[in-house]
């Protein structure tokens, strides 16, 4: 099983450092960089076989060539000699799930992965800050480390949805999952309190974390980490204990894995840029 | 050591002929930061988009099918380029236990080369509108393909010109490994 051993989020509800792709990509790589680095000062660079930045939100700006992905790694390589070596915006919020997918084909048994999970609004669209299909937005980065067990096998689902009906499979699915995993409980997206129903009507509440909804908006990938990160500050999580951490996406993608917490495990929480708001457990 | 190197453009396609609907920007144009942040990433030329959101998924369903049919079993891994957003679900053929799609796909196969890994690298640049950087073309390197690698890609080539691509380059590189 994957054993978790920091969890980081900072939140950055503003971005102001837009007015080139270049200007943009420098803060952004130096974001990561600094994020990386505080989450994996215990870590040489030899330990970690797989490190990558998965987004929901960073698309267009990819795809239309104003940010440019190896400026963002040479800017993060300033800060860190952890620098991502790659980036996917492809599985949305389940983006970390499909990263792990990818890594357990090439990562190192026993060596650590390094997953950034980015939204940032960096070029200021409203969609993104407020939308329908999820209320309003919370933005940031987490910064997952996790380690490979010895025989490199771990639990773990991607799928993708076969109907219209995405989060209703999501549900069918992680229902199933919950029958056979001995986790205590999995965390669920951050949805609006009405669209959040749909977990009640096929879903045991006592084996889910909180829907946060109300406190942080819907954080895309982030909403996984942001859901063990206030449960441990809860004081709930109890070391070594299973639980399940899932994602699922707007157009129906979703990742499930069985994981547990090391007893050292480090959750950061920073709850505005440049403040110290941390709570380790 | 070998590998291979397949190049081509995307000059139609098999829905080149029908009337569609246009596609409307994504994310939606809405409040005036909107209108200000897509004048930032316009460009003053751009390339004659071939393929809408569905079509261009319609598209690379075939060519990742083409490859997969051809390929043989000695592959570990497919990467393609990452080009989002997306309006709508990514087809089947887009996932799979074979293939990852990253920005960068040639820092992916610095890495693949690095361990070793027998694998197709994918870049595409097939534009859905003008907001988008790319000129319609359609990259494969194979890395370690199989000794019948010559026989192989000219099959997905037949394919691959069916499809819509007109090719520029194909090409098979063998390479003696030295011996200390």
């Amino acid at each position: 099983m994957l054993s978790v051993e920091c969890v980081r989020y900072r939140s950055v509800p503003e971005w102001s450092a837009s007015e080139t792709g270049e200007c943009a990509a420098s803060a952004f790589g130096h974001l990561l960089g600094e994020e990386i680095a505080a989450a994996t000062a215990s870590l040489s660079e030899t330990d970690i076989s797989f490190n990558i930045c998965v987004s929901t939100m960073i698309d267009l700006p990819f795809a239309s060539g104003w940010l440019k992905w190896p400026e963002v790694a040479a800017a993060a390589a300033e800060v860190t000699d952890k620098p991502p070596r790659n980036f996917t915006a492809s599985y949305e919020c389940a983006g970390w799930g499909f990263a792990l997918e990818y890594a357990r084909r090439r990562a190192r048994p026993g060596s650590r992965i390094v997953i950034t999970i980015a939204d940032l609004n960096v070029l200021d669209f409203s969609f993104w800050r407020r939308n329908p299909n999820w209320g309003p937005s919370g933005f940031g980065v987490t910064t997952l480390v996790v380690r490979l067990p010895t025989d490199g096998a771990f639990p773990l689902t991607t799928k993708i949805a076969q109907s219209l009906h995405g989060m209703g499979e999501y549900c069918v699915d992680l229902r199933k999952w919950l029958a056979c995993s001995p986790s205590r409980a999995a965390n669920v997206p951050f949805l609006p309190a009405g669209m959040a129903e749909i977990y009640k009507h096929f879903l045991k509440q006592e084996r889910l974390l909180p829907n946060l909804h109300d406190r942080y908006g819907h954080c895309f990938g982030s909403d996984t980490w942001l859901s063990y990160i206030n449960h441990a500050k809860s004081g709930q999580l109890g070391p070594n204990d299973v639980y399940t951490a899932t994602s699922a996406s707007l157009r129906g993608y979703w990742a499930i894995s069985d994981i547990v917490f090391d007893a050292g495990c480090r959750f950061e929480l920073l709850e505005r840029p440049g403040s110290r708001e941390e709570a380790t457990s | 050591m070998i590998s291979a190197r397949y190049e081509g453009v995307l000059a139609t396609t098999k829905y080149a002929s029908r009337v569609k609907r246009a596609t409307p920007p994504n994310p939606a144009f809405d409040d005036d930061r909107d209108f200000e942040s897509f004048a930032k990433i316009g460009r003053w030329r751009w390339s004659t988009p071939q393929v809408g959101y569905e079509e261009k998924y319609g598209v690379l369903s075939d060519l990742l099918r083409i490859i997969r049919t051809h390929r043989g079993d000695s592959v570990d891994e497919m990467i393609m380029t990452s080009r989002m957003p997306s309006t709508l679900r990514m087809p089947k053929e887009m996932f799979g236990d074979d293939l990852f799609l990253v920005v960068d796909v040639e820092a992916e196969a610095r890495e693949l080369i690095r361990l070793g890994r027998r694998f197709i690298a994918i870049r595409e640049g097939f534009v859905r509108n003008i907001v988008e950087a790319g000129q319609n073309e359609f990259v494969l390197d194979w890395h370690q393909p199989p000794a019948d690698v010559e026989a192989r890609l000219a099959a997905m080539i037949i394919g691959f010109e069916l499809a819509g691509l007109r090719t520029s380059l194909s090409t098979v590189r063998r390479e003696e490994v030295g011996h200390e």
